[in-house]
């Protein structure tokens, strides 16, 4: 077990779910914060069961705000890494080890669990093209190289959150957390992952409307220096 | 009076009252008032306009192009500092809720 690691949930309505997920980050790292933004299901009162860290927003601001919250409760507890995975059974525990293993053994500022779109054939085409088409704005915008910007899967030193800045309270976080390592001239790195497409996992995440925000979201923050 | 004048008359009439409702209610602030009783009151004052000013001044083309770029600037302009204030709003609200998960966990 990593004592220095700690790994940010971020949950909205995953009561199907979100037991499973902690059951599986638990072999790998007992320092877990589920941060529930304002659920209106039973996701709080699971998670709690668990004897984790559960944090609650009393109103739904986006996965962007519940992560922020997650990330600056576990830089309080002095955590020297901090990861985050999705809520919905998307990624597995083992690629999430993978992943922490890149920033806390390779070195790297950042490491993101990649699905490696373009080859695989799990992804949904919906979800493939939009994928594809933020990470294609988002390498232009930034000059960043990277395969897939919308994973939830993401491991960082903690030090990093003194540069990256970000303000988005939704999934554009994802391509600003990007955008401004790479202005920070940080090291990313990427590390192939496998997802898990079930008809749950399908229904949650980014969707084509949600796709057209961020791009928004990203073009109008570089518009205005945001 | 022209139809387009009873309905310029009714509809400025109406928002003037819905401009004060929200006012009345503190839904907006006083210079939002100010600025809707004189866009809406502008509005109202012209449907006092005779019938011939109406049809050879307010329907000439030219008048009624400038009109419509100068009211649709306006609105635009409003709407911008609207969305900005509309996403202070958000980052405030943002802030404390995220503020007491914390504060509620220790």
């Amino acid at each position: 077990m990593d004592n220095g690691t700690f790994v940010v949930i971020p949950a909205f309505n995953e009561e199907k779910t979100i037991s499973s997920v902690i059951k599986s980050v638990k072999k790998y790292f007992n320092k877990i914060i589920v941060v529930d933004d304002g659920s209106t299901d039973k996701t709080y009162e699971i998670a709690k069961k668990h004897k984790v860290n559960v944090l609650r927003h009393c109103i739904n601001l986006g996965a962007g705000s519940a992560t922020m919250t997650g990330i600056e409760y576990a830089i309080d507890k002095k955590a020297e890494i901090i990861a985050t995975i999705d809520a919905d059974e998307q990624h597995l525990a083992r690629d999430l080890k993978r992943v922490v293993d890149s920033v806390a053994v390779d070195k790297a500022d950042i490491a993101i669990g990649s699905r490696l779109f373009i080859f695989s054939r799990e992804v949904p085409a919906k979800k493939r093209f939009g994928n594809l088409l933020l990470t294609y704005a988002i390498n232009f915008l930034s000059g960043a190289k990277i395969t897939d910007s919308q994973s939830g899967l993401r491991a960082f030193k903690s030090g990093v959150f003194q540069k990256i800045k970000f303000n988005s309270r939704d999934f554009s976080m994802s391509s600003e957390i990007i955008m401004s390592a790479h202005r920070n001239k940080l090291n990313i790195r990427e590390v192939p992952i496998k997802a898990i497409y079930t008809d749950y996992s399908k229904s949650k995440g980014t969707t084509i409307m949600t796709g057209a925000k961020i791009l928004f979201t990203i073009l109008y923050g570089k518009l205005l220096g945001d | 009076m022209l139809i387009i004048q009873l309905f310029v008359l009714g509809f400025s009439l109406a928002m003037l009252y819905k401009s004060w409702t929200l006012f009345a209610d503190k839904k907006i602030e006083k210079s939002a008032f100010l600025f809707w009783v004189f866009v809406w009151g502008s509005l109202l004052m012209s449907s006092f306009l005779p019938a011939e000013v109406w049809n050879n001044v307010v329907f000439s083309v030219t008048f009624f192009n400038s009109a419509v770029v100068i009211v649709v600037a306006i609105i635009l302009f409003y709407l911008f500092k609207l969305s900005q204030k509309i996403r202070k709003i958000e980052r405030d609200i943002a802030k404390i809720v995220r503020k007491l998960a914390v504060e509620n966990k220790k």
